[in-house]
């Protein structure tokens, strides 16, 4: 599967980012929707931004709460945790996903090493601005 | 295969969500939250839109703060 960067501006200061979309899924309702999503191999686990999850129906509280965890910036933070189903270009996948209230400026949702790049292999391809994954058998 | 070029929709809708089409470029409506795009999105016919959030400001991404 073939995918587009993203480019974020024209010209000087473009931004390519490797943003895809996905198909999120709620597993006991089956409320779904489409969701934009950074590929980022830097990032341990996939997070999604809280209101998504409130869109799918999931509510958020000591039941389904992770603990702190730690990012780029040193601030700890809680997580939300959840199982949904994602549908990466048809192909669907049970994933745990995290759910919390994303910065301003980065609010796609971000899939990393667990629950993403275990189930594909990732090329990054920035010249021909392109993303191929390849599902893992 | 070139990027989708988001740079109109990111000068138009910074701050805000917007759901697409499935082309990814179609803006079907926007809100500032992901609930009112989505809500306006359906009232619209739509289904299955994509969301997605522009930034207000367009910084160098490294990592991510969690």
């Amino acid at each position: 599967m073939k995918f587009k960067y993203k480019k974020y501006l024209a010209g000087l200061g473009s931004r390519l980012r490797p943003v895809i979309p996905i198909q999120v899924s709620n597993l006991d309702t089956g409320k779904s929707t489409g969701y934009e999503v950074l590929i980022d191999s830097g990032s341990d686990i996939c997070v999604f931004d809280i209101q998504i999850g409130t869109l799918l129906g999931f509510t958020f509280g000591k039941h389904n709460q992770e603990g702190q965890v730690r990012g780029i910036t040193g601030n700890p933070e809680v997580l939300y945790k959840e199982e949904v189903e994602i549908r990466v270009g048809g192909w669907p996948f049970t994933i745990t996903a995290y759910f919390k209230e994303l910065p301003r400026d980065v609010r796609y949702g971000v899939v990393g090493q667990g629950g993403f790049f275990d189930l594909f292999v990732v090329k990054f391809d920035l010249l021909k601005e392109e993303i191929e994954l390849k599902p893992r058998k | 295969m070139t990027a989708i070029d988001w740079s109109e929709i990111y000068k138009k809708y910074k701050g805000q969500w917007v759901a697409l089409e499935e082309d990814e470029v179609t803006v079907i409506s926007s809100g500032a939250t992901a609930k009112v795009a989505y809500d306006k999105a359906l009232k619209k016919g739509y289904k299955n839109p994509i969301l997605t959030h522009m930034p207000k400001d367009l910084m160098p991404y490294v990592g991510f703060g969690l």
